[in-house]
């Protein structure tokens, strides 16, 4: 290099013109015209001249028809500016007209996100020009690299170039080559600001100019191979519309998410127009966590620009947020979003954890989103109960698998979706408010799933259960469990055991002992004449529980003989392990039913037994202990040991009604077993006080025919008549 | 007097610690936070205990003769002092500057910019018409800090009638871009990075002093064995970069508060302007 020239006695023009290319140095050099001339040599441009009442600082870019400057305004008002300004020698009509049309779309814009057009002029010799905002700032995939943003400061970017685009849609403006470079960040007081610039290929929608002529002729492309659409590729194509920056905005986002292309320079710039066209028209992207995981090294970097580590960036793509990019770059156009807000929504539906319109179309899909979203916004009781309700929903998709028919999926995801899922959003988890969601949903199943009926079937289950278990009325379980039982066996296939014994318990549960009865002895009867036919003997552990079940409902009935042989036979295949609850239940039952035919001292000692076993096994009491607790007071309540009887009813009664509350099925009997006792007590106003509160609890859930609440306004008589209240008592027996 | 040495001590540790960080190869880092912070309130102490001939003052003294006597040297001699009286009176003037507590009262004028103040310091340095014989009677050309000036400056052309606070801005201006040009060269040669500087030197800053044209960068690719003009455009693009964050930094030094670089570079702008407008 040759020595270089003093500073010191340079003239001070030259130093000036030194220091301000020193202080605007984030223009790229470029090789720009035909750069022997110096650009002083240029007609335009040299630096100090003036165009207008702006002043020429010097050069940033230049494009395909013009070049565009850094100038000042004079006088009054002085503000930096960029002068864009058309190429000499390229002022044929058709150009001067493009030009014009370009200035006359920018100016009906008006948006914070798009750069501002302020003025128009021409120079003295004729070339048009116009003065825009000079946006300073990085191209955005830049300046997401440079300050390491986030995904989800990087979505946020996104939006608002989306935002900006579609004010230019509404305008029925086409931009037709957005990409990083045409789209700059500013930072304004600490905000940054995506700002589109160059609308020099926007094609104004109401002015048709000839697109064909100017191809070949300038044998160009305009706009740039990697963010172009299908359909602008294909040259034959003349229809370009909005959806064609749609496209764009899809690799833009590609881009910002993994860093790469979609299709990258070297596979497009290979071979040609040709190839250009036949990569972008004909093969499909890779999706965005492939290429990702393919990176190798480069995949380090990329995540630190985002500030996170590849494997949880692929997941997260590869779990939803590629889907976006994907869908806005479908090769037919009706497949993509239908327009910038549509998919700056879709954006805003990912970030909130809202199900993506760019989503599969299934109920998992939606449920697994529900779930994942609203779990962090429950707690306490609430919230078990939704996630219980919930579960139960899952499940029953979940064991339809991947339906095959799509509509019957989009059926279920929708009811799902709009009948269950968005009002309990809405209902805030009151207990109250999800049980009318439930009722009004369950109004709409019949004529919903007309169609679909096992469906109906699959979706009443869930239903029989949610009320039987969560909502504990058993009357509207039994009558749901009945259709699905109804509708199953109409539909022909698999017998639905599974329906048929939850709705034979739940029978039991609502007092109608002789159906569930029926019930339970249809399915071992089907049970034992197909083993039959398979030359075999019935055993099984859902064979004997049935008839536990069976034998239990008999004992209700008060047919104690009949129930005898079912419920001692069952036990004595065990299948499960001492203290499993199982056992309780199946040995409870034996205890009920000797206690029931007066064997006291053997059903006590079979309590005890219990009892002591399951201390074995626990060291806090639960309901179960409680109820054998109460069973033994009331044995001893008959047998006249009121003071024995006492402590433990007072413990169970105590016990039940923290655990499982006033409206629990189950608690009721233990306080009319205290009510008894208290009235052999003759501590009769307590035991009044106590049967109404219990009554009131079991007429609330229970129909009038109960057979336990019957029972218990018997006892309740029997305390009127030790009163002498006999009046009272046969009002109670009619 | 605590505003004025605030910023010698800054400028001084400025000015040793870009030294210190180009010779580490860090570019332009001038922070050093808190650190800078508690220095610099030792300093003031230690300034505030100054007598004549201690070692600290001289240091400081030094340091302001070395960056800044040429803008100096320059006014004096436009105001009429021959080339040995200016270095003369330009040693005196920053002895004077340190050690004068009634010179300081003038820094808030200035408001904090440092290049105002000396002109101001300067002005009434002159107009006070403190003589060689007054300057050397207070301290002794001996004891003082040496001004080793090679050459007598020269002025250019277009400054010859120029008024004296119009050459000290001009060699305020150009002892800054000498310097910022001086630091990224060296910054690109430590850093491996000389063909970066060739390039950029001769695209953009050759062209800007001459008259001569810009060399397109296909040129300047073939002629230095570079693949395309892309790399070349990439390269001087950091160097661009570089240059002006040493040219900001380099008014930033000069200005106690860092919001007001802007300013203080319009201004300096702004002199151009004139002098450039007077010309064309």
């Amino acid at each position: 290099m040759k020595k270089e020239e003093p500073i010191f006695g340079a003239e001070p023009d030259r130093l000036m013109r030194l220091m301000k290319t020193g202080l605007e140095a984030d223009e790229a050099e470029e090789e720009g015209e035909n750069a022997e001339t110096a650009p002083e040599d240029a007609p335009t441009g040299k630096p100090g001249t003036r165009i207008g009442r702006y002043k020429i600082l010097s050069m940033l870019g230049e494009g395909g028809m013009g070049i565009v400057y850094l100038a000042e305004q004079q006088g009054s008002i002085r503000r930096r500016v960029a002068l864009k300004v058309i190429k000499p020698g390229m002022d044929s009509k058709r150009v001067l007209a493009r030009f014009d049309a370009e200035r006359q779309a920018l100016a009906l814009l008006d948006h914070p996100n798009i750069a501002h057009v302020y003025d128009a002029g021409m120079t003295e010799a004729g070339r048009p020009y116009f003065i825009m905002e000079h946006v300073k700032g990085l191209p955005v995939t830049e300046h997401c690299d440079h300050y390491k943003l986030t995904i989800e400061q990087r979505l946020r970017l996104f939006q608002q170039i989306c935002q900006a685009v579609q004010h230019a849609h509404q305008k029925g403006i086409i931009h037709r080559d957005i990409k990083p470079s045409n789209i700059l960040v500013t930072i304004h007081e600490d905000q940054a600001i995506p700002k589109i610039i160059d609308f020099g290929v926007a094609k104004a929608v109401l002015q048709p100019l000839t697109e064909r002529t100017l191809y070949t002729e300038q044998g160009q492309l305009f706009g740039t191979p990697e963010y172009m659409s299908p359909e602008q590729a294909d040259m034959a194509n003349e229809d370009i519309d909005t959806r064609s920056d749609i496209y764009s905005l899809g690799v833009l986002l590609y881009e910002l998410l993994t860093g790469v292309l979609p299709f990258d320079s070297e596979t497009l710039h290979g071979g040609g127009i040709d190839q250009i066209r036949k990569v972008i028209c004909e093969t499909d992207p890779k999706t965005p966590s492939t290429r990702l995981t393919r990176l190798g090294e480069e995949a380090q970097k990329v995540a630190e620009n985002r500030r996170t580590e590849i494997g949880i960036l692929a997941r997260n793509l590869r779990r939803e947020l590629e889907w976006i990019p994907l869908k806005a770059m479908r090769k037919e156009r009706s497949e993509r979003y239908r327009s910038a807000s549509e998919l700056s929504d879709d954006v805003e539906n990912y970030l909130k954890g809202d199900p993506l319109m760019a989503g599969p179309l299934t109920a998992s899909y939606r449920l697994k989103k529900f779930l994942r979203r609203h779990k962090a916004l429950v707690g306490g009781v609430a919230a078990v109960l939704v996630v219980s309700v919930i579960g139960t929903i899952v499940s029953v998709t979940f064991a339809m698998g991947q339906a095959k028919e799509m509509a019957k999926n989009r059926a279920l995801a929708n009811f799902l979706n709009n009948d269950i899922l968005i009002p309990l959003g809405h209902e805030h988890f009151k207990p109250t408010g999800i049980r009318e969601v439930f009722d009004t949903a369950s109004e709409k199943l019949t004529t919903e799933f007309a169609d679909h009926p096992l469906l109906e079937a699959e979706l009443r289950y869930s239903f029989g259960r949610i009320y039987g278990w969560q909502f504990l009325d058993s009357e509207i379980a039994v009558s749901n469990l009945k259709r699905a039982v109804e509708l199953r066996k109409r539909e022909g296939g698999v017998r639905p055991f599974g329906y048929m014994n939850y709705l034979a318990l739940s029978c039991t549960g609502a007092g109608r002992y002789s159906e569930a009865a029926a019930t339970f002895s249809e399915m071992i009867e089907t049970i034992e004449k197909e083993r039959k036919q398979e030359g075999e003997k019935p055993g099984g552990a859902f064979y004997y529980a049935i008839k536990s079940h069976l034998g239990n409902t008999l004992r209700l009935m008060g047919r104690y003989d009949e129930a005898g042989p079912y419920i001692r036979e069952t036990p004595l295949h065990p299948s499960w392990d001492e203290g499993h609850w199982r056992e309780f239940l199946y040995r409870g039952r034996i205890a009920a039913l000797l206690g029931d035919q007066g064997h006291y001292e053997e059903a006590e000692q079979l309590y005890e037994e219990l009892l002591e076993n399951r201390r074995r096994y626990q060291d806090e009491g639960d309901w179960r202990d409680y109820a054998i607790m109460k069973e033994l007071g009331v044995l001893h309540t008959l047998q006249g040991d009121l003071e024995r009887a006492a402590p433990l009813l007072e413990k169970a009664w105590a016990g039940i009604q923290e655990e499982l509350g006033n409206e629990h099925g189950r608690t009721a009997p233990v306080g009319v077993a205290l009510a008894v006792l208290r009235t052999k007590q003759v501590d009769y106003d307590s035991a009044e006080s106590l049967f109404d509160e219990v009554l009131n609890n079991m007429q609330i859930r229970m129909n009038d025919d109960h057979p336990e609440l019957l029972r218990a306004r018997s006892h309740l008589g029997v305390l009127y008549r030790e009163q002498d209240r006999h009046e009272d008592a046969e009002e109670l027996l009619m | 007097m605590i505003g004025v040495l605030r910023l010698l001590s800054k400028l001084r540790l400025d000015s040793l610690q870009s030294q210190k960080n180009l010779k580490m190869g860090y570019g332009h880092q001038t922070d050093m936070g808190g650190a800078r912070e508690r220095f610099l309130t030792t300093q003031w102490s230690l300034i505030d205990n100054i007598q004549a001939g201690k070692d600290e003052d001289k240091l400081l003294i030094g340091f302001l003769l070395q960056e800044y006597w040429k803008p100096v040297y320059c006014y004096l001699r436009r105001s009429g002092y021959d080339n040995e009286q200016a270095k003369d009176l330009t040693q005196a003037f920053f002895h004077e500057v340190v050690l004068n507590k009634d010179l300081v009262g003038r820094a808030d004028k200035a408001k904090g910019r440092f290049r105002s103040f000396i002109l101001h310091a300067l002005k009434q340095f002159t107009t006070k018409q403190y003589l060689k014989e007054k300057a050397q009677k207070r301290i002794p050309k001996e004891k003082m800090v040496s001004l080793d000036v090679d050459e007598s400056p020269d002025l250019p052309v277009s400054l010859r009638k120029a008024s004296v606070e119009e050459s000290f801005n001009y060699a305020w201006i150009s002892a800054i871009m000498e310097r910022v040009l001086s630091l990224v060269r060296a910054e690109c040669t430590e850093n491996g990075m000389k063909t970066h500087w060739e390039l950029f030197y001769e695209r953009v800053v050759r062209p800007l002093l001459t008259s001569q044209k810009t060399p397109s960068l296909a040129y300047l690719c073939q002629r230095r064995g570079i693949e395309n003009t892309q790399t070349a455009s990439n390269m001087i693009v950091t160097v661009k970069r570089r240059f002006r964050a040493a040219l900001e930094q380099n008014v930033r030094r000069t200005v106690l508060d860092g919001n007001q670089t802007p300013e203080e570079i319009e201004e300096l702008l702004q002199f151009f302007q004139k002098s450039a407008q007077g010309l064309e």
